[in-house]
């Protein structure tokens, strides 16, 4: 009798344990370790939910139980889609027309679109809490004949939508993809290297230096602390951006 | 009697051989292009590092960096010390061009599919998770990127082309506009 009374007990601890767990979004435990990517990704991960952009719309896939893939929805956007930067609830995607900001504090919905134009170009996008920077680059594929690098400030509450605004811009050669690590904003730009910015009051980018790479050509980086994983035409490179001012250290080059 | 036609054939294939050099030798130029790869191929596995042949986007969780090879696979990198950080081993990925990651599990995609793999701390451990078929339809649809650049001509029957692949090409006909 005592046996099933544990039993049952343990029974229902267990059920309810597992209830929470359904109930909860357990993303933000330590647990749940998500990798980072570069500013030109196609697929994002926030709150156990893979966003996957395909040509002209998105999936979202439910990937809680990576052996059992759930697609959660796939919703229609528009031709174009380039780069995708989850920031928060706040989900921003770039565009060859523009940039889309969505709220997600439901994960299962792109909901509250907002979307601001700027001319036509290809655009890797990446935002903090407040500013969202991106490229845009003349191209083949993106028909145009401007190279920038522009600087949007953005607000989001609750369940609202995104609500972006325009702050400045500069002019660029050839810019790729782009990373912000507190501190400072990198920016790939061909052929002179990576350009380094720090920040106006208002978070504008403010030019320092251009930090030559060996005659690499730039694509894409991912920040790590006072790390920069540097994506280029021949491989990769590890740097040490502690002082990149004076001091912009390539740790390690594999190509 | 075999043998007899065997030679025969041989011999055909020879003289055929030098016309056809004959023919071409004013035209016979060799030129770096791209190769279409093709939807079928979906197999997924876990090899010894290798050079690169077309480095893409990058990745990083951990110790470990990952960087795409677009169209075949994912190089991983061992960088828990970055200034001594090396290649370790290889993911062949059939048609990859994105990947993601989250508690050990990879998210690819292998041409229109959406796949789930588990890297494990030890290379038995390797697992396909799972698969989603068809989950990017409309890719692949667009020819390799640039204008001017050489590629091996479309062949529609050996199914739909999901990603295109660095190769030297002999007189190849067709270009990007």
């Amino acid at each position: 009798m005592k046996n099933v009374l544990i039993g049952s007990l343990v029974f229902i601890v267990v059920v309810t344990a597992i209830a929470c767990t359904k109930g909860f979004d357990t993303s933000s435990t330590s647990s749940t370790a998500v990798a980072s990517v570069g500013s030109t990704a196609r697929f994002a991960i926030s709150k156990n939910r893979l966003y996957a952009l395909g040509k002209a719309d998105i999936g979202i896939v439910d990937i809680a139980d990576p052996q059992n893939l759930s697609i959660v929805t796939r919703q229609n956007l528009r031709e174009g889609l380039e780069t995708i930067y989850p920031f928060g609830d706040a989900l921003f995607i770039g565009t060859t027309t523009g940039v889309y900001g969505y709220n997600i504090s439901n994960p299962n919905l792109l909901s509250a679109p907002s979307f601001i134009s700027h001319l036509t170009a290809c655009d890797p996008v990446v935002a903090d809490s407040k500013n969202i920077y991106l490229t845009l680059r003349a191209g083949t594929r993106c028909n145009n004949n401007i190279n920038l690098l522009q600087h949007y400030t953005y607000t989001m509450q609750g369940s609202n939508a995104v609500q972006m605004k325009y702050v400045t811009q500069v002019n660029m050669n050839s810019p790729r993809g782009l990373a912000l690590n507190g501190q400072n904003l990198f920016v790939c730009d061909i052929p002179s290297g990576i350009k380094v910015f720090n920040f106006t009051a208002n978070g504008s980018p403010n030019y320092i230096k251009t930090q030559p790479l060996d005659g690499y050509e730039c694509y894409d980086m991912i920040p790590v602390g006072n790390k920069l994983i540097v994506q280029h035409d021949k491989g990769l490179s590890f740097c040490d951006v502690t002082d990149p001012v004076n001091n912009f250290m390539v740790l390690k080059t594999i190509e | 009697m075999k043998s007899i036609t065997l030679q025969m054939f041989t011999c055909c294939l020879f003289a055929s051989a030098i016309l056809f050099v004959a023919c071409n030798r004013q035209s016979n130029k060799k030129v770096q292009g791209y190769a279409p790869i093709y939807s079928a191929d979906n197999n997924i596995q876990m090899l010894p590092a290798k050079a690169y042949i077309m480095p893409g986007k990058i990745m990083t969780l951990g110790s470990l960096t990952f960087q795409i090879d677009y169209g075949s696979g994912v190089h991983v990198i061992e960088s828990a010390d970055m200034a001594n950080a090396k290649k370790t081993g290889f993911i062949s990925v059939p048609a990859i061009t994105e990947m993601h990651m989250q508690n050990g599990v990879l998210f690819v995609d292998n041409g229109r599919d959406l796949v789930s793999i588990r890297l494990g701390n030890a290379l038995e451990n390797f697992q396909v998770l799972d698969r989603i078929t068809n989950f990017f339809p409309d890719k692949g649809m667009s020819l390799p990127s640039g204008s001017g650049v050489y590629f091996e001509c479309v062949d529609s029957t050996k199914g739909v082309i999901t990603g295109w692949e660095k190769k030297e090409l002999i007189n190849p006909s067709c270009r990007t506009i």
